[in-house]
């Protein structure tokens, strides 16, 4: 399998990442959209390395889920604070910066 | 032979990740969204294992189809709203324009996977590298561990900052009153 296949498998995900955080309306729904845009990067990152033959892109995503873990924690957490505020998880409702 | 079989692994885990995230976005239920997910991850994981990459392979399962789906769950059934949003039906213009920008962005990704030629396919096993007298395999275990911990020591300590930082934000987050 070359690379490229692997790098189209990446941007597809990528795209239908971002289709969900455009077109769902649920803060959960979108924070999972978010993760799996974070997986197509890590995927990009892996086949990168293999082509280069060179350790630093697995080590990168290494990183890049520790980072995702520590996201994850803070964003579930502003959710859940959000739902004790406006009892929703409707992002439209949370429009006070909007205008 | 083995080509063939690889290939066809391949193309199966291509199918099993995109089948089930492009359900993620459809699918109105969250919880059905969540594990559709945790289906587009294990065959990220395959994919991983196909790039030797073992090492992540076992991390995702582990920790991103584990541990990160787990708190999602636990995050949906705490809330309660594992109904659909009644809002989600009107979207407007917003869906066609949404499908339009996808499309142009798919175009320009497209445009460069073909415009920039691949070398080739890569050959299956990676050049050897000798750490303290012994060969050491590109993808193993103990590769990626020699980078992470001499290249790369000071951002490994550094993560753990960060990991330490997001755990108190969240402890502050989590309280009654801000």
């Amino acid at each position: 399998m070359p690379t490229t296949y692997y790098l189209a498998i990446s941007a597809v995900l990528f795209i239908i990442g971002v289709l969900g955080v455009l077109v769902r309306r649920n803060a959960i729904i979108i924070f999972m959209c978010i993760e799996m845009m974070f997986n197509a990067a890590n995927l990009a990152f892996v086949a990168a390395a293999r082509d280069l033959k060179q350790m630093n892109g697995q080590v990168f995503v290494f990183f890049v889920m520790v980072v995702a873990a520590a996201e994850v924690a803070v964003g579930l957490a502003i959710i859940v604070a959000l739902f004790r505020n406006r009892e929703s998880v409707d992002v439209d409702e949370v429009n006070l910066l909007k205008y | 032979m083995a080509g063939i079989s690889v290939t066809l692994i391949c193309g199966g885990a291509a199918f099993v990740i995109m089948d089930p995230s492009l359900m993620v976005v459809v699918i109105c239920h969250p919880v059905h969204s969540a594990l559709y997910l945790v289906l587009a991850f294990l065959g990220v994981a395959v994919l991983f294992l196909q790039l030797q990459a073992p090492f992540l392979a076992a991390v995702q399962v582990i920790v991103y189809a584990g541990a990160i789906m787990v708190l999602f769950l636990f995050v949906i059934m705490l809330l309660g709203e594992d109904k659909p949003l009644p809002g989600e039906s009107r979207l407007g213009l917003q869906l066609p324009l949404a499908v339009v920008f996808s499309l142009v962005l798919a175009a320009q990704i497209g445009y460069l996977l073909i415009r920039q030629p691949s070398r080739g396919a890569s050959v299956a096993a990676g050049p050897v590298t000798v750490i303290g007298g012994e060969e050491v395999a590109f993808g193993s275990v103990k590769a990626l561990g020699n980078t992470l911990f001499t290249q790369y020591l000071f951002v490994f300590e550094a993560t753990s900052v960060v990991l330490l930082i997001a755990m108190i934000g969240v402890v502050v987050l989590a309280k009654k009153r801000l």
